[in-house]
């Protein structure tokens, strides 16, 4: 976990949405800096690990984790300018170890309707519209890119590292998957208008 | 809606920072003020303790083997050394107990992983004592309860931690106590001792070989019991060979596999790599056809194009012992239930059904044999190849309906007409082979031409024959199937497929996008 997490920080130029002050503030325990970071990057970690597990309650669960792990492994976290490639990294392995763990990674196929509670908190239909969307017509490595794009401004090249995949593969798939979307969102648009 | 990704990406933003519950930073707080251990074991330790499992489950099979698991935590600050986990050690007889200790080697908690080690913990509180008195009382217990017995013994003493200097120290510290408390009670036993640097090691070790996880796990079991074996050598080796090497340096390996007398060495090895890839890849889909693939058989089958289907589900399924891809869209207003053979890949049954029939209701009827056009029409049947079993007009909610089935092929196919507007309102195909091909080619014999796999390449794509550029199409044989590979450009994306030439189905399709 770590090898890979020592690359993946290697490699990273983030416009990240923290810096290695605030994970140092929080490494002496400064509880005002953890809040802050939780403010910061809260929603885009939900966001990645939600595009992973495809589940509002497991997602909860490990966002939490990571917050958790976070706020024990501070001290370790070496500054590089780098956070929120660390952030996510940790973020994707717990994710990943909670698939693995739960045996869920065939059964997620289809949304699980558990997650409609998160849902509602939506408000703007749009946005609505959107993540389930994301959730429903795109495949795993599809919805993990363009939630990336979304939440975290890494690079498509950045993407690629930390999920381990060909650049190529992250454009082609980026592109199609925004297509895909485009298109969905767009025919929800017209019916919703029709009614 | 949104108009372009810039939008979309901040629709997604926006939804995401929504469905992040308001009380959550509380419950991440308050887990650190209240529950700091627990949360240790929550966050860093699951997946290994699943592994650990696992691995006990094979080790458990003979003696009463005894496996000491030390993982160190992530890596810890100072100022929380007193109250926070630094270690865990798992002593495992036959499954086993997880202490955990924070940096100065006290002991935090203990817990029981399962009945037996419940017996061994009954009535010891060993919080915050020496690691050394907790692991003397533990091994205690164990000769009491007569897990570890003054006959042979072994014991096998993992070490995980990333911090190696940290790991080697823990390790060295627990070994030493062991033998201090075998002394004590008289007994002798083995020890072997395992460095697994990570959690995941025997995933990653398959990964990096490029053989099975049950392998790597085997492979990694047995170079802990000889030091003098290389896990690089023996993941080149075949299962024959590490078997003779076993049977050559005659290591036991008893515990480290489900051993059954009868058998060879070489059939209990391949039984027990066996068991643990089934049984991790059993939550995973095992089948030849993936999930995403069965998805394009569909779409490709419906001749709808990516962009255009919004997918319900695309489950997999067992029916009649058969492993089967229930795959559902919509794509226009027509919904598509899909059968997919999960090995073969071979459509199996497909349904279609018009959502929001607004059928008019003026105008003339068409005629039956208009009406069965339709259906052969939309089938890819020919009149000569159907045998229509039924042709019945029916009032369905105040609709004239034409019901048509007929057989061709070894595929029963069923329709509903507007008998006014000749509109498809719904369809069923069934195909028992399971050798359905694309509509439009009724003898399974007849191949796909050439035209006609660059006319599902491109519609599979999604960009008009117009569009493409042609790079290379061209028949070829693989494995001993024909298959047409295809290659285009579209603007700046490359597109590469392979189709088969037996029934147009999409093998294999491959898109690149250049800046």
């Amino acid at each position: 976990m770590l090898i890979f997490l020592t690359a993946v920080e290697g490699a990273f130029a983030v416009k990240s949405t923290t810096d290695d002050a605030l994970i140092e503030r929080i490494a002496k325990g400064d509880m005002d800096a953890f809040r802050m970071l939780y403010e910061n990057v809260s929603g885009s970690i939900y966001g990645f690990v939600l595009s992973i597990v495809k589940n509002a309650y497991v997602a909860e669960d490990v966002l939490q984790d990571t917050f958790l792990t976070i706020h024990q492994t501070a001290g370790s976290y070496k500054p590089m300018g780098k956070p929120m490639a660390w952030i996510l990294t940790i973020a994707r392995n717990l994710a990943l170890m909670k698939l693995r763990e739960d045996g869920r990674v065939a059964a997620l196929d289809t949304v699980q309707i558990e997650q409609e509670e998160a849902f509602s908190r939506i408000q703007a239909v749009e946005d609505r519209v959107l993540i389930e969307k994301l959730l429903t017509a795109l495949d795993s490595e599809e919805r993990q890119i363009v939630m990336l794009h979304a939440v975290s401004g890494l690079k498509n090249r950045e993407i690629a590292l930390l999920l381990g995949l060909p650049l190529n593969t992250v454009l082609s798939k980026y592109h199609r998957a925004i297509k895909k979307l485009k298109a969905l969102a767009e025919r929800e648009g017209a019916s919703n208008a029709k009614r | 809606m949104p108009k372009d990704k810039n939008a979309i990406e901040q629709h997604l933003f926006s939804a995401v920072g929504q469905m992040v519950p308001d009380d959550m930073y509380e419950r991440i707080t308050q887990n650190i003020v209240n529950e700091e251990r627990t949360m240790y074991m929550n966050t860093i330790t699951t997946a290994p303790k699943r592994r650990t499992a696992r691995w006990i489950g094979i080790a458990a099979a003979a003696c009463a083997a005894c496996l000491v698991f030390i993982c160190g935590a992530l890596g810890v600050n100072y100022y929380l050394s007193n109250w926070s986990v630094d270690s865990i050690v798992d002593i495992d007889v036959n499954p086993g107990i997880e202490i955990q200790t924070n940096r100065n080697d006290v002991v935090l908690d203990v817990t029981a992983v399962n009945s037996d080690a419940e017996k061994v913990l009954d009535g010891m509180n060993l919080k915050n004592t020496e690691l050394k008195v907790a692991v003397n009382a533990i091994i205690g217990s164990m000769v009491q309860n007569g897990y570890l017995t003054d006959g042979e013994n072994s014991i096998l003493v993992t070490v995980q931690n990333d911090d190696a200097q940290r790991a080697e120290y823990v390790r060295n510290l627990i070994l030493s106590d062991i033998d201090a408390s075998l002394k004590n009670n008289n007994i002798t036993a083995s020890v072997v001792n395992q460095t697994v640097s990570e959690s995941e090691s025997a995933a990653a070790f398959a990964e990096e070989h490029n053989i099975s996880f049950g392998k790597a796990v085997f492979i990694l079991n047995l170079c802990a019991k000889d030091s003098a074996l290389q896990s690089e050598t023996l993941a080149k080796m075949s299962l024959r060979e590490i078997a003779e090497l076993v049977v050559e340096r005659n290591i036991d390996i008893r515990d480290i596999v489900d051993y059954d007398a009868e058998d060879s060495i070489w059939e209990n090895i391949a039984d027990t790599v066996e068991e643990l890839d089934e049984d991790n890849s059993a939550s995973q889909s095992n089948t030849a056809v993936t999930a995403e693939k069965a998805k394009e058989i569909a779409l490709a089958h419906s001749k709808t194009t990516v962009s255009d289907a919004a997918f319900i589900r695309a489950e997999l399924d067992v029916e009649d012992g058969v492993q089967v891809y229930d795959i559902a869209f919509t794509a226009g207003n027509v919904k598509y239930e899909y059968e997919i053979n999960a090995e073969t890949g071979a459509v199996l049954s497909v349904e279609g059904e018009k959502k929001n029939v607004t059928g008019s209701s003026s105008g003339n009827r068409i005629s039956a044999d208009k009406a069965k056009e339709v259906c052969l029409g939309h089938a890819g049947v020919s009149a000569d190849q159907a045998v229509f079993e039924k042709t019945k007009l029916d009032v369905d909610d105040g609709l004239q309906v034409y019901e048509m089935e007929f057989a061709a092929d070894n595929a029963k196919y069923e329709y509903e007409i507007n008998a006014l507007s000749g509109e498809i309102l719904s369809f069923s195909q069934k195909f028992k082979s399971g050798t359905a091909s694309s509509a439009g080619n009724g003898n399974t014999a007849t191949e796909v031409t050439a035209a006609k796999a660059k006319e599902i390449a491109i519609q599979h794509a999604g960009v008009s024959s117009g569009e493409a550029t042609f790079i290379k199409v061209e028949l070829d044989r693989e494995d001993g199937v024909q298959v047409y590979e295809i290659e285009f450009c579209v603007r700046s994306t490359e597109y590469e497929y392979e189709i088969r030439a037996a029934d147009g189905s999409i093998l294999h399709y491959e898109s690149d996008y250049h800046d």
